[in-house]
């Protein structure tokens, strides 16, 4: 069973698309990343899933249930990060996570949880003294509670340092680990890169591309940037026959250093080939694709 | 039923707001001192120490319609709509509620919070009252209270209502004052303007003239139902629905209709609040 299913959903506020026929499904038991610039229809997809907002057109389903007919079946089994969202100042962090628990009908210990999220220290202080980064972690101590089978992370790294966006990360796999789902937005790249299975990448509400991270590299024009240094400038034949090698799409040369944009895997062919014509590679050096390029490629061949 | 773990937290949460404990300690002065000044009053005309207990509960009544109404007001008008202000809501709803049980559980936690004041009010004014009274009935202050307590139901769940029918916190706010005001300060002349238009945009030459439903408006205010609802409870008290209605004959002047004026003000604009709520994008 698809642990979301979304199947043609349009929304419009007023005269704006906030989504336009988006369908996509995310399987049990994976990490997809859901990206996009801001204003992309991220937020509203999530809304739509949890019934913040309804849909103006389609339909979806979590779990294999509608939110729109059982939210609070959904919301039962689902932990939420949601984005924008607001504590209660003058409740502690562990009234919250109680509140979490109790609303959940769950026996979970608030301090565990809390402690997950390394604010333990913090339990009994009012939430509207929290920094950014601490309230980030209460909420999503909020979302753990009740052990759900999917977890919803909007934007779940704003405000963490780096070191609490690791945090982040390893609590993400310790959850894929337990058997939960997991579906995140976010514009941070590397986030996505790090930990998820496949990304989404949504543009003015409409998705471009939805591939695992190795295949979209792939499938875009330049997957790594290879630079060479010989010993003696490349001659003639030592050119043609590392533009020969399947993968490579271009090779510029400046005296002795060769420019190569190629697939990721063909790097030690184009080494082979310059070898074996007669030259001595002094240096090499390699620069993958970033996962930022390729969002720019898809975001703005669509915008 | 999980509107009793938003009922819990709203209680947490509400019972902390400053303004209600600046609101609290005004009515505990106000409360005791009512009780002082009457006595006071009291001696100038001394009469029968019976109806001199009843007549304080009029006094206190008064007291505690301007208290109530306007601590329900600041206590709930952003009790929904604040949250959607503020984004809380998502936090709220995250969480496997309905927007029925969050309403509901928004009406009974910060009427239990309202009730804490006006409990810890009547207390003080107990001690007041059976220090300088001879003659007093617990049983006749119990209800009195037991009164009190549900027209802060009915306030609360009027002001839950409206925060529930809108989106923003400054539009609860304009529509709670309003409501407010147009319901307590001027509902006597929306009655008297009812008779205008129907009477053909004149009022009548006396008061005698005046329709029968003319009393059942003003009559159904909320805090013209509280004094019928305590007038059939205290058996004897004076009250304004009877005075207002003593001449006339209808069912709904009648003082026990003051509690079905009350149970349709707590029910009908929370079901259109919540209704509304139902159906809103956050």
């Amino acid at each position: 069973m698809a642990a979301i299913e979304i199947d043609r959903v349009t929304k419009r506020f007023d005269e704006v698309t906030a989504l336009d026929e988006l369908s996509m499904t995310i399987e049990e038991g994976e990490v997809f990343g859901f990206l996009g610039p801001n204003g992309a229809g991220k937020s509203t997809t999530i809304d739509i899933l949890l019934d913040f907002v309804r849909p103006t057109s389609g339909s979806c389903t979590v779990l294999g249930m509608n939110p729109q007919r059982q939210p609070e079946a959904v919301r039962q089994r689902v932990g939420i990060l949601p984005d924008g969202y607001h504590v209660y100042d003058r409740l502690t962090g562990r009234q919250h996570v109680q509140f979490a628990i109790d609303s959940k009908g769950g026996d979970d210990d608030p301090m565990a949880l809390l402690e997950r999220v390394d604010i333990a220290d913090a339990a009994d202080r009012k939430a509207g003294g929290y920094s950014k980064g601490m309230t980030q972690r209460l909420v999503l101590a909020m979302a753990l509670a009740g052990e759900p089978d999917l977890l919803v992370l909007d934007e779940p790294t704003t405000g963490l340092d780096p070191a609490g966006a690791r945090e982040m990360r390893r609590i993400i796999e310790a959850e894929v680990d337990r058997g939960a789902t997991v579906f995140f937005s976010s514009h941070i790249l590397e986030q996505v890169e790090a930990v998820c299975d496949r990304v989404g990448i949504l543009s003015e509400g409409e998705l471009v591309a939805v591939d695992t991270i190795d295949n979209l590299r792939d499938a875009t024009a330049a997957g790594e940037t290879l630079t060479v240094t010989l010993s003696t400038p490349a001659s003639e034949s030592a050119i043609a026959d590392a533009e020969a090698v399947t993968g490579v799409q271009s090779l510029t040369t400046d005296g002795a250093t060769l420019t190569i944009s190629c697939d990721g895997n063909v790097k030690m062919d184009v080494l082979d080939a310059l070898e074996s014509a007669g030259h001595e590679v002094v240096d090499f050096s390699t620069e993958e694709t970033s996962l930022e390029d390729l969002f720019m490629q898809y975001t703005e061949v669509n915008a | 039923m999980s509107w009793t773990a938003v009922a819990r937290k709203d209680f947490q949460d509400a019972r902390l707001s400053r303004s209600l404990w600046l609101l609290t300690g005004l009515f505990v002065l106000f409360a005791a001192g009512m009780a002082w000044v009457y006595t006071e009053i009291e001696a100038l005309g001394a009469g029968d120490p019976q109806i001199t207990a009843l007549g304080l509960y009029d006094f206190l009544a008064s007291s505690a319609t301007l208290f109530v109404s306007i601590a329900a007001l600041v206590l709930a008008y952003k009790a929904v709509a604040g949250e959607r202000d503020s984004g809380s809501v998502k936090l709220l709803l995250g969480l496997p509620h309905s927007r029925l049980d969050v309403v509901l559980g928004k009406v009974v936690g910060r009427t239990a919070t309202l009730a804490v004041s006006i409990v810890l009010g009547f207390v003080v004014a107990l001690g007041v009252i059976v220090t300088l009274y001879d003659a007093y009935s617990l049983v006749d202050y119990a209800l009195f209270v037991g009164v009190t307590l549900l027209f802060a139901l009915v306030y609360v769940s009027l002001m839950v209502g409206i925060s529930a029918s809108v989106s923003t916190s400054g539009k609860a706010a304009a529509l709670a004052f309003g409501t407010f005001v147009v319901v307590e300060l001027l509902w006597g002349a929306v009655a008297t303007a009812a008779v205008y238009v129907a009477n053909g945009f004149a009022l009548p030459a006396t008061m005698a003239q005046y329709p029968t439903w003319y009393f059942g408006i003003v009559s159904l205010s909320p805090s013209a139902a509280y004094q019928s609802a305590l007038a059939t409870v205290l058996d004897g008290a004076s009250t304004t629905g009877e005075v207002i209605g003593g001449t006339a004959e209808a069912v709904y002047l009648e003082p026990w209709f003051g509690f079905v004026w009350l149970t349709l003000w707590l029910l009908v604009p929370l079901a259109v609040g919540a209704f509304r709520f139902s159906r809103a994008d956050l």
